[in-house]
């Protein structure tokens, strides 16, 4: 299938496959500043070049279905094909992004692609609408010209020269446009000076293959119209003498002005005759790109099994790293004279720098900027938007913060979805919105930012909001809580019910929460990541979903404690202090253990409670681990405290020791294992299974 | 082969001459063929630019049809010696589809005209009798006369 040999194939098809996806990208990126910017000619030669990159690589890759698609997109996507049909373009480019996804993922699990049928019919519109027979009713030649080409012909009036407009249309069979352009420019030259020609070269000649121009010449119409005929070029020629202007002819001053009051009603991007200029309006898009292909330039592609072996091994010389610790810890006490402890510490000081370093730029190696997901954002709300005949309007913030790769990637389903709910359910039609006093076009953020070693990943939109009540009542519906539970619950609870796997799935919660299905997944898909989602929402004003996740999985900063009988760690970033309280401060309120911080009630967890371990001796004092997870608060009672530790982390994968409330296991320096706690997930159990008469 | 109306000169009513510069035997003589049914005359042939520019010097034909690729000298730079020699030598390129680039060179050197490969014989009629009808030497065409200066 492939040209190239197969060891070598499979690398070439997953490096095409990966740079495909970059292409695709680029394309949907394109599309939408095109579909802002109709005229931005830098955008549509992006993606034209990608395009033709897509077109030459899927072809060197022995995918000719893909390649030729390509190659027919590429003819029709010329700078006057998108100036007469500004609104097609975009819709193709957008329709091309799709079809050639959807035909390299059937590639890539080596199935038959897709035709990609509705493509090369948009393919076709574009390419027919201007079409031989069509565009001489719909294309006719305007004469349309700048301040500066006017100024030229205003001169040539004034010098009493004879001008004429001469529309001339190319033969749309013509192979060579801008051989058949050069031959129209040399007759024209022919004929008479040449004042002002649209285009100006033939590489951005429509497909229209109409040329206007002014002429100033001695020779009469006809014999402009016979010598500029060339045989097999010129299909169509009219030839009119402009007549002389009836007033004087008016200064620059005048002619500036008028221009700029035309420009101004015409508004910006719109002006096609100002598009061929070389200031055009694409200074936004241009510069976009410019960045982007920067960015682009030295960068290496390592495969991320890779890194992660790399990273592993890291994690085992941390481990290295603190049983050395120990053992000199050891060492000193037993030989607290000898001089080599100085030599050890000294030399233990450095490895430890270095490791750190080592950690740091492994680590580094595998944070990419959220903006890699924050991308492919836009396209969906714009989708969904259209679908949804809304008018959305996507901001962006923080698309610098970087992240775990593996993280981003398993965050990019979840923020899709809440992305696309915000679009599709949070943000209300324009009419209803205009009702309510708000500005029609809804507005959805998405920001990113660093808080604490967690990475927040925030999105808002100023819609409806979540309706608190309905939800509530479904929740009871469904036999999800109870009435009176109900009646306890304060106002984060009761929206987080909407993560609750029974009460999101079915449809008509579309209408009762406001919200669409699925949520239960992208709660746990964070939760998947030892990440909480926090949520806010205000009837009418709109709603905020805050997803908290680590910076990275590899490592992190914990708290090491001992709790019933074993050794746990939590995230040093989850922990808000530390405290100690007497067992008569603890009290009991209905079914949960409580104490009191200051002036705060919080309430007390005890992790033989949840079932760890049934051991619990009696001590009058507890030290209590104060833990934040998303906003809320609970104190996690321990039986002694061990200290901080950089722990790396060993996810469990053996599914008869995983449990949803521990994240995952480490190894200490001396060889103990520690299980790390799930904070979230210890929470919403908490939250699930009241401590029943758990005091005895 | 298709008869067309017989271009002739006007300033002698004389056939009009030709030099047909291609490096393909085959070529030459299809064009050969074609020119003949024009009414035309070939009074020099080239397989190479070289050539080409002695046998413009010595024959002074009225028109040249000059391939783009040849080896030796490419028919640009052919052109441009010609041009820069007789500036009102009156060259139409003959071309394989896809080198528009080098139409274009061809066309600023100063070539008339370009004709594509495979070269069809109504193409080349319409293409020579405005190539010739440009400058003076005006063809005329038996039946249909055209309403010229």
């Amino acid at each position: 299938m492939t040209f190239f040999p197969d060891d070598r194939a499979s690398e070439l098809r997953d490096l095409f496959f990966e740079s495909s996806a970059e292409i695709v990208q680029a394309m949907n990126e394109a599309g939408l500043v095109l579909e802002e910017h109709p005229g931005d000619e830098e955008s549509l030669r992006r993606v034209r070049r990608a395009v033709h990159t897509l077109k030459g690589d899927s072809a060197a890759c022995g995918f000719r279905e893909l390649s030729e698609l390509a190659h027919d997109l590429e003819d029709v996507l010329t700078p006057e094909s998108a100036r007469e049909n500004s609104g097609l373009v975009p819709e193709v480019v957008l329709a091309a992004a799709d079809t050639f996804h959807e035909m390299l993922t059937a590639y890539c699990s080596k199935l038959q692609p897709p035709a990609g049928g509705a493509l090369r019919e948009h393919i076709q519109r574009l390419l027919h609408k201007p079409g031989p027979l069509g565009h001489k009713t719909s294309r006719e030649a305007k004469f349309e010209w700048t301040e500066y080409e006017r100024l030229i012909i205003a001169e040539a009036f004034q010098c009493g020269e004879v001008v004429y407009h001469v529309a001339l249309h190319l033969d749309p069979e013509s192979l060579l446009p801008a051989a058949a352009f050069a031959l129209v420019r040399k007759a024209l030259e022919g004929a008479g000076k040449i004042l002002a020609l649209h285009p100006e070269s033939g590489a951005t000649l429509d497909q229209a293959g109409l040329i206007e121009t002014a002429l100033s010449s001695e020779k009469s119409a006809d014999w402009i119209r016979q010598r500029c005929r060339v045989p097999l070029v010129v299909t169509n020629i009219s030839v009119d003498k402009v007549p002389q202007p009836s007033s004087a002819p008016r200064d620059l001053l005048e002619i500036l002005l008028e221009s700029e009051a035309a420009a101004v009603a015409a508004g910006i991007g719109k002006s096609t005759t100002d598009a061929a200029t070389p200031h055009g309006n694409d200074k936004s898009g241009a510069n976009g790109t410019a960045n982007l292909a920067h960015a682009a330039e030295n960068t290496l592609r390592v495969d991320a099994g890779r890194i992660d072996t790399v990273m592993n091994l890291v994690g085992e010389l941390i481990i290295g790293k603190s049983m050395l610790h120990r053992t000199i810890a050891e060492f000193e006490r037993r030989f607290a004279k000898d001089p080599l402890r100085g030599k050890f510490s000294d030399a233990l000081a450095f490895q430890s720098r270095v490791l750190g370093e080592l950690q740091k730029s492994v680590m580094k190696i595998r944070m990419v900027p959220v903006e890699q997901l924050f991308r492919r954002f836009p396209r969906i709300v714009r989708d969904v938007a259209r679908q949804r005949n809304k008018d959305v309007v996507l901001e962006i913030a923080g698309q610098n913060t970087d992240l775990d790769k593996s993280i981003l990637d398993a965050l990019a389903e979840p923020l899709a979805h809440l992305v696309r709910n915000a679009a599709d359910h949070g943000i209300e039609s324009a009419e209803e919105r205009q009702k309510l006093g708000k500005p029609a076009r809804g507005t959805i953020r998405l920001d990113a930012y660093h808080e604490g070693d967690q990475v927040v990943i925030e999105i808002s939109d100023d819609g409806r909001g979540l309706d608190r009540e309905k939800i509530v009542r479904r929740a009871i519906e469904r036999g999800i809580l109870t009435s009176e539970e109900a009646t306890r619950l304060n106002e984060s609870e009761a929206l987080h019910l909407i993560f609750t796997p029974g009460l999101s799935t079915a449809d008509e919660v579309t209408e009762i929460s406001g919200r669409g299905v699925g949520l239960d997944v992208v709660h746990s898909a964070v939760e998947s990541l030892k990440g909480s989602i926090d949520l806010d929402s205000e009837p009418s004003k709109g709603a905020t979903f805050r997803l908290l996740v680590p910076l990275t999985l590899a490592s992190i900063q914990a708290l090491l404690f001992h709790a019933a009988g074993r050794l746990y760690a939590v995230p040093l970033g989850s922990v808000v202090e530390i405290t100690r309280i007497h067992e008569n401060e603890i009290h009991r309120v209905s079914d949960h253990e409580v104490f009191q911080l200051r002036k705060q009630v919080l309430t007390l967890i005890r992790l033989d409670r949840l079932g760890f371990k049934e051991t619990r001796e009696k001590s009058k004092r507890v030290f209590v681990v104060v833990i934040g997870a998303g906003n809320r608060q609970f104190g996690l009672a321990v039986d002694s405290l061990m200290g901080e530790e950089e722990l790396v982390i060993k996810a469990l994968e053996d599914e008869l020791i995983t449990s949803p409330l521990v994240s995952g296991a480490s190894i200490l320096g001396d060889g103990t294992v520690v299980l790390i706690l799930n904070v979230p997930a210890v929470v919403s159990h908490l939250a699930r299974i009241p401590a029943v008469g758990a005091i005895a | 082969m298709k008869q067309f109306e017989p271009l002739t000169r006007k300033k002698d009513s004389q056939p009009v001459r030709y030099l047909v510069v291609d490096d393909s035997v085959f070529a030459r003589k299809s064009l050969a063929k074609m020119i003949e049914s024009f009414g035309g005359h070939v009074v020099g042939e080239a397989g190479d630019g070289c050539t080409a520019i002695t046998e413009y010097t010595r024959v002074n034909p009225d028109l040249v049809l000059m391939d783009i690729t040849m080896p030796q000298m490419e028919g640009i730079e052919a052109v441009e010696r010609i041009v820069h020699e007789h500036p009102d030598a009156r060259i139409v390129m003959v071309s394989s589809v896809g080198y528009q680039d080098n139409i274009l060179a061809a066309l600023q050197k100063g070539a008339r005209h370009f004709v594509q490969k495979p070269v069809k014989p109504d193409a080349l009629y319409e293409i020579i009798r405005y190539v010739l009808n440009d400058d003076g030497v005006t063809a005329t065409v038996g039946a249909a006369q055209e309403t010229s200066r």
